[in-house]
């Protein structure tokens, strides 16, 4: 095996990616089904989501052969190449005029416009719900105020922002499994599972992220709300260790689970993903020790996601 | 008309005059490798090595069979690299696959997507980088460096049509001389490859996928199952729970 192509960059962005989208989706149908009137937890995922998007966006930037062209993606445009004529005709007319890429096959070119999408929905709503609990210009004054005032007619639009974060939330929870299925490395491409694991990875990492978030932002009513999410989280993780199942089943049938769950990584993989992240979670949740060690079952989820991307990672490129 | 070369695996004596001839003309440096106990060097195609020879030991009827392929980029009709390519870098030119160096942003999912593992990053990471097919000799009417170099002529290039019937013409005389497995590769494969090779055995045994797929043939349904699965989970864990919550809620204001 030499270098890896996709390294832990990759790996982390992946997981951070998929727990702002996962945490973004489980707040919102938490509001939608009437237990978070108040848009408590729908505001705490929006701002842990917007922090790791981008942070995940910044890994695999750095991660990039040639990172000042990140852009790339987004824009066709290449000054350093006016002048440049080289690998035929076609290419030097491309340079100009400057074009929006968007290539429907591509799951990273698709995966790089919904991160923007989501994150600038995510900062809007972030400004639409600062204006609107912001006080008027009159008794707050200063720029922030005046900014509030500014952004406040706009605020009936926050409930359509919130719609559009649902759906690129899904997209980017979807996006951080199509990636690696579209490719022609055995291990991620032999099963349609790769996406649906991802998906429900997200969702739980992304839930256990608001759970530590809303234990340490002190909400009222905390012991309520918790004991629901708490519930939600070892469905999540019994709804996880199904699709695992099944995925390992559809690799072993395809002859190609092998580098998963043998050797150094399939320690990681049975240790960190199995055990840690899905067994002890749900050991605990039936156990007396639930009500004491809130965080544990939550951060264990955390682990176990951020494990379960590092050896499909590196293990589809063995 | 569509060029290629065709490959013949019988004419090839593993002379390695090929891997040679491209680092010259395409001004590749050499890499720092330790002997393996085999005369294939290096031990794989990186992104300043566009081509190599593969050594292989077969055993066939009892007897060792030393197989050698010239490995490349085959410069698929389907390429996957393009299907994948975020920025539009890897491109078809004419039958031609390329990559532009001025617009690879070095991200590696062609280097993921590849069905031949023909394209490479390197390390400091930089663009993906492969075989170019000569274009720059193509386009002026020569043939590619590594064609030219090829002491037994074991690769020929010219016009795809023809290479076709010369491969099949050949395929039958190996079939009648002890290669009953003997085949053309490539004329179908992936839409067509411009890299056609004579194999004296199954495809298998010279290390080719024997049905290379394109790496996006099932996107659309991997989006699909991204979806469905976020559909269950949102009737599953949430509507589940907080339903249950909702009635609990009623049922106690009832009271």
């Amino acid at each position: 095996m030499g270098e890896l192509t996709w390294g832990t960059p990759l790996f982390f962005d992946l997981w951070m990616a998929g727990m702002a989208g996962g945490a973004y989706f489980a707040a919102f149908l938490i509001h939608l089904f009437g237990a978070d009137e108040e848009k408590r937890l729908l505001k705490l995922a929006t701002y842990i989501g917007v922090p790791l998007v981008l942070l995940g966006v910044l890994a695999i930037i750095i991660d990039l052969g040639e990172p000042l062209r990140a852009f790339n993606i987004y824009v066709g445009l290449r000054p350093w190449s006016w002048q440049v004529v080289s690998g035929g005709g076609a290419a030097s007319l491309r340079a100009w005029p400057p074009s929006v890429t968007f290539h429907l096959t591509s799951p990273m070119s698709l995966g790089g416009w919904i991160l923007v999408i989501f994150s600038v929905a995510g900062v809007a709503l972030i400004a639409l719900w600062l204006a609107e609990s912001a006080e008027s210009p009159e008794q707050r004054g200063g720029f922030l105020g005046w900014v509030a005032d500014i952004l406040r007619p706009l605020v009936p639009a926050t409930k359509a922002l919130t719609w559009i974060g649902f759906v690129f939330a899904i997209l980017l929870m979807a996006y951080t499994g199509v990636v690696l299925s579209a490719s022609s490395q055995t291990l991620w491409q032999a099963t349609f599972l790769v996406p649906p694991l991802f998906v429900a990875s997200a969702t739980s990492t992304g839930l256990a992220a608001l759970m530590i978030a809303l234990q340490l932002t002190g909400a009222r009513e905390r012991a309520a709300v918790m004991a629901q999410l708490r519930k939600a989280l070892t469905v999540l993780v019994i709804v996880q260790l199904v699709v695992l199942v099944g995925f390992l089943l559809w690799l072993s049938v395809a002859g190609v689970v092998g580098p998963l769950i043998s050797g150094t990584l399939g320690l990681f993989f049975w240790v960190g993903v199995v055990l840690l992240g899905l067994l002890i979670p749900l050991g605990l949740e039936f156990s007396a020790l639930r009500g004491r060690a809130v965080l544990a079952s939550p951060a264990l989820v955390l682990l176990g996601g951020l494990v379960l991307r590092a050896v499909v990672v590196i293990g589809g490129q063995m | 008309m569509a060029k290629a070369m065709l490959i013949d695996t019988y004419k090839c004596m593993a002379c390695r005059g090929c891997q040679v001839a491209c680092k010259a003309w395409n001004d590749l440096p050499a890499e720092t490798t330790v002997n393996r106990g085999t005369y294939e060097n290096p031990p794989a195609l990186s992104e300043k090595t566009w081509t190599r020879v593969e050594f292989r030991e077969v055993e066939a009827g009892g007897e060792v069979a030393w197989l050698f392929r010239k490995h490349q980029c085959m410069h698929c009709t389907q390429a996957s690299c393009v299907s994948v390519c975020p920025t539009g870098a890897a491109m078809h030119h004419g039958e031609f696959v390329l990559i532009d160096q001025a617009q690879c942003i070095g991200c590696g999912y062609c280097v993921q997507a590849c069905p031949f593992d023909a394209v490479h990053l390197g390390e400091p990471k930089g663009t993906a980088r492969k075989c170019t097919f000569c274009l720059d000799r193509v386009t002026d009417g020569y043939e590619p460096a590594c064609a030219k170099a090829c002491p037994p002529g074991a690769i020929q290039f010219g016009d795809r049509g023809e290479l076709i019937a010369t491969g099949k013409g050949r395929v039958g005389e190996l079939r009648a001389n002890g290669h009953p497995n003997a085949r053309l590769y490539g004329e179908t494969e992936l839409g067509g490859l411009h890299q056609l090779y004579v194999l004296t055995d199954k495809a298998a045994a010279f290390g080719l996928p024997e049905a290379p797929r394109v790496a996006t043939r099932n996107v659309l349904g991997q989006w699909l199952s991204g979806f469905v699965t976020a559909g269950v989970l949102a009737a599953l864990p949430f509507w589940l729970v907080i339903k249950r919550r909702q009635e609990m809620a009623s049922s106690r204001g009832g009271e």
